[in-house]
């Protein structure tokens, strides 16, 4: 048990590791969005301004 | 001593001899005892008939307790008036000889015990105290006992039949002391306390 | 011989009771003492020919899972049921009662066990004295047996019903004066009777398993209390989370932290706009579609805010690759708390080119109420999060945390001093 659970651990840091250093979920949706579909108009409220 | 190659006074089977200090040996094929007296072999008795018992003593098989080793290699079977109990001499692991007292799980490792008073068997009521060495004991059991059965060897001569006095002295911190009279003199040894639940044996059978 | 064990004489399998004649298992080697009747009270002297010593009639029997006759292991050791005492104490106040069953092992003699509120516990006695004492403080040190325990509480027990074959000559009412010390999953108790004092090495027994041992379908109430020696036992599965969580927190919280320090990402490209109605851009290369590309915008806003229009385009083929809004408020004040602000002069904004190369951001006021203000917009690339790494560290250490919790929780229960445990 404490094998597998070390095991289980080690692969969640390692994939912390690379999703924190590539910034994996770290791109705003918006920005995201609107590069997906190529550049379509204003993609709302982002940043400081509720 | 030069005992190889000994053979039964009596039914002439070779006798079983792993401990040099042994004056006695049981012939494990006949009824016989023997003594092993300077150069000749000499049938001291009978052995008697030892009932099967379950024993965390075996002949032969090493115990451990703690750190202490024994190997037992004779056993010598009393009865008293409540039942009977065994008691097994013992090579330590010093190779040091040792008595063994085994009653229903009240074990006891007895040392030779020097006393430094002469002791008369008529004052050793029970209840009564006894000062030794500067201890004072107080004694706990008075009784006598009587050999049943032997098997294997022994450092002394040892007959079936043979009664004995016997007195157990309790002293502080767990102290006890057991004498024992026959023949007019007194041996005394003190025993140490061994619990049987910390005995380990490699095929224990318990 | 004043009974049958003799060496030579195979045991006896029943004696009659020599006060009501019933038939009563006769188990026990010829070491014990007295025989109890379970019919009528009597009390014998098995070493005087079953004589009659007392007689105790309706006794009630206690509760308890065993009964005489009953075989079952025990650390290896075959135990035989041969007597059943109940036992009645008062502790700080509370009312107490469990009930020991005399045990007797041909090869290792006589022990106890003892159920108590759905524990079970094996008892024996031992001439380990203890190495300290004379101080019986609660939770004071007591050295023995090569262990050190705990003082844990003081009773007078008291002896409520008695059954079987037992090692000495007991009498319905018989008081002993019990001190315990504990170090789970062993207790070590001296008992202070009339004539002497006797001294006890306690081991926690698992109830399933001993029950099972003995032949006994547990259908009995499960334990609701701590027992003083029993041991805290937590699943494996939460175990082995605590051991990981103990390894991997601090692993986990050391990575994150090496993230933080070089994660903030390396400046690429610089850029003031000093009017940002007539706006204006920056251009910077992008070498990799995986790397997070941060964007920051600065204007000093006072009591304002600015809304800005962005274009990202791709500078080799000109083509635009995205549009987004966003802009800074930033809002400061002083009421009857003191000062106050809100909102932020800077907004970052993250995003992944789809392809590397050189891209240029142009950026202009998208809102004619906006601040005029200049700005200053800055572009960094290889920009790294932390928030999975801490999140990781801190579910590690909640779990690590979690188990030490439960053995405090555990712990505070076993010695009473729990307020929610007050049974």
């Amino acid at each position: 048990m404490t094998r597998i659970v070390f095991v289980i651990f080690a692969l969640a840091t390692a994939g912390a590791t690379y999703a924190g250093v590539y910034g994996i979920g770290g791109e705003d949706k918006q920005i995201a969005k609107s590069i997906r579909s190529g550049s379509s108009g204003r993609v709302g409220y982002i940043g400081g301004v509720k | 001593m030069g005992f190889d190659g000994m053979n039964c006074p009596n039914c002439g089977s070779e006798l079983p001899h792993a401990v040099t200090r042994a004056k006695m040996i049981a012939c494990e094929y006949c009824e016989s005892t023997v003594l092993l007296e300077d150069d000749a072999l000499k049938t001291a008795g009978t052995k008697g008939v030892m009932a099967e018992e379950p024993s965390l003593f075996v002949l032969g098989r090493e115990l451990h307790y703690r750190r202490e080793s024994f190997l037992p290699v004779g056993q010598a079977r009393f009865s008293y008036a409540q039942g009977w109990w065994d008691e097994f001499w013992a090579v330590d692991g010093g190779g040091e000889g040792v008595w063994v007292s085994v009653d229903e799980g009240e074990i006891a490792v007895e040392r030779p015990y020097e006393i430094d008073i002469p002791l008369r068997p008529d004052r050793l009521k029970l209840g009564a105290t006894v000062s030794l060495n500067g201890e004072t004991f107080r004694v706990t059991e008075a009784d006598h006992a009587t050999c049943t059965a032997l098997r294997g060897e022994f450092p002394e001569t040892l007959h079936v039949g043979q009664t004995y006095d016997y007195w157990h002295l309790s002293g502080p911190m767990g102290r006890l002391v057991t004498l024992e009279y026959a023949d007019g003199e007194f041996a005394a040894s003190e025993g140490v306390w061994v619990d049987p639940y910390l005995i380990r044996s490699e095929n224990a059978q318990a | 011989m004043t009974d049958g064990f003799d060496t030579n004489t195979a045991r006896l399998a029943s004696i009659n009771c020599t006060s009501c004649g019933s038939p009563l298992p006769a188990l026990a080697g010829h070491r014990a003492k007295s025989l109890i009747c379970n019919y009528c009270g009597a009390v014998m002297d098995r070493h005087d020919e079953y004589r009659l010593l007392a007689q105790y009639r309706d006794m009630q029997r206690p509760d308890g899972p065993f009964a005489i006759g009953m075989s079952g292991d025990l650390f290896g050791v075959e135990h035989t049921i041969v007597g059943v005492v109940g036992i009645n104490a008062t502790i700080e106040g509370h009312g107490y009662a469990w009930t020991n069953y005399q045990l007797y092992s041909p090869t290792h003699g006589y022990s106890w066990m003892t159920w108590s509120d759905g524990h079970l516990t094996h008892s024996r006695k031992t001439r380990d004295l203890p190495e300290t004492g004379g101080n019986f403080a609660y939770k004071a040190p007591l050295a023995a047996a090569g262990r050190m325990f705990k003082m844990y509480e003081e009773y007078v027990a008291r002896i409520s019903y008695l059954e079987g074959e037992l090692t000495w000559v007991p009498a319905l009412g018989d008081a002993t004066r019990v001190i315990e010390a504990i170090d789970p999953p062993y207790g070590y108790a001296v008992a202070l009777g009339d004539s002497e004092t006797e001294f006890e090495f306690s081991t926690y027994l698992d109830r399933a398993e001993t029950l099972a041992a003995f032949g006994v379908t547990d259908e009995f109430t499960r334990a609701h209390t701590v027992h003083a020696i029993q041991p805290f036992i937590p699943g494996a599965f939460h175990t082995a989370l605590a051991k990981a969580g103990k390894v991997f927190a601090p692993i986990a919280a050391v990575i994150a932290l090496i993230l933080l320090a070089i994660g903030g990402g390396e400046k690429i490209a610089e850029a003031t706009i000093a009017d940002p109605f007539a706006g204006g851009s920056v251009v910077f290369p992008l070498d990799s579609s995986h790397r997070l590309v941060e964007v920051g915008i600065t204007a000093n806003v006072y009591n304002s805010w600015s809304w800005y229009d962005m274009e990202l385009t791709n500078e080799d083929t000109d083509e635009t690759i995205a549009e987004f809004d966003g802009g800074v408020e930033y809002y400061a004040g002083r009421d009857s708390d003191g000062a106050w602000t809100e909102g932020s002069q800077f907004a970052a904004f993250r995003f992944k080119p789809p392809a590397p190369g050189s891209y240029r951001l142009s950026v202009k006021a998208g809102d004619p109420k906006s601040s005029t203000v200049p700005l200053k917009v800055e572009v960094k690339r290889n920009v790294m999060i932390t928030r999975y790494l801490f999140m990781l560290a801190g579910f590690a250490l909640l779990m690590w945390i979690s188990l030490w919790w439960r053995g405090a929780r555990f712990e505070s229960r076993r010695w009473g001093e729990d307020e929610d445990d007050d049974d």
